[in-house]
């Protein structure tokens, strides 16, 4: 049986983007979100709050999206957690690259707040077929 | 899950809220140029210029900012070769960006004429 998603760690530097999509990931979406503004900040938080999945904006000052999650796979108990870049860079070379990097899939920014969660479980449900 | 009404509501104030805030950002983008050396490379002051503009390309579109977020997308791609070149712009560059962030300003007048 597939293990329903409850808990998303959402890593975003810009504040505006973390409240919008906290709404829209709890209000319609009925998850638990940990919001970190860094990178820094997720690999902190993480082991705390065990996300099932992981949300990862890619352009972060200090510490950016494919670092932090390369950072966050050393981590045993992350070295398989579904994770989300969500980033402008969207060409098909560009979705390659970040799969490449352990990625299960990218989300487009900017992003519709109507639809970021049924985005997130359509991905979350295609992981656990 | 909440209420769809209630939902609605949120973002609208969310939207509201971004737009409040959105001439002081642009303030800032355009006081992050206005503050860049002519004759030296500045990285630090460049890459926090072009993180600003980043910001309101990921976010315009979100809280209904549509053209505001195209114009912002626009002005960034410019400043990538850029900053890969770590090169003061000339003049010549200096004055298309000085056009896009016109562009900029004048695109936050320029709103959905409702939440996304």
């Amino acid at each position: 049986m597939t293990d329903k998603l409850k808990r998303i760690l959402y890593v975003e530097d810009e504040a505006d983007i973390r409240t919008v999509a906290l709404l829209a990931l709890e209000a319609l979406g009925g998850f638990t979100v940990d919001l970190c503004h860094s990178g820094s900040e997720a690999l902190s938080r993480a082991p705390d709050f065990r996300p099932q999945l992981i949300l990862l904006d890619v352009m972060m000052p200090a510490m950016d999206g494919p670092t932090t999650l390369s950072l966050l796979r050393e981590l045993p108990q992350f070295a398989a957690t579904p994770a989300i870049f969500m980033t402008a860079k969207v060409q098909p070379a560009e979705v390659a690259h970040y799969l490449e990097l352990g990625a299960v899939d990218v989300i487009p920014k900017p992003f519709d707040p109507m639809t970021l969660a049924s985005q997130v479980q359509a991905i979350w449900s295609r992981c656990h077929v | 899950m909440s209420d769809p009404d209630d939902f609605q509501a949120k973002l609208k104030a969310l939207c509201a809220d971004f737009a409040t805030h959105l001439p002081g950002k642009l303030e800032r983008i355009e006081q992050a140029w206005q503050q860049l050396p002519h004759d030296v490379w500045d990285a630090a002051g460049f890459q926090s210029f072009n993180s600003m503009v980043h910001g309101l390309s990921g976010s315009g579109k979100t809280f209904g900012f549509a053209l505001l977020g195209a114009a912002a997308r626009t002005l960034e791609d410019y400043l990538k070769p850029i900053l890969r070149a770590e090169t003061v712009p000339n003049e010549e560059q200096r004055q298309h960006i000085r056009d896009l962030l016109g562009e900029l300003h004048q695109a936050q007048y320029q709103r959905a004429t409702a939440p996304p």
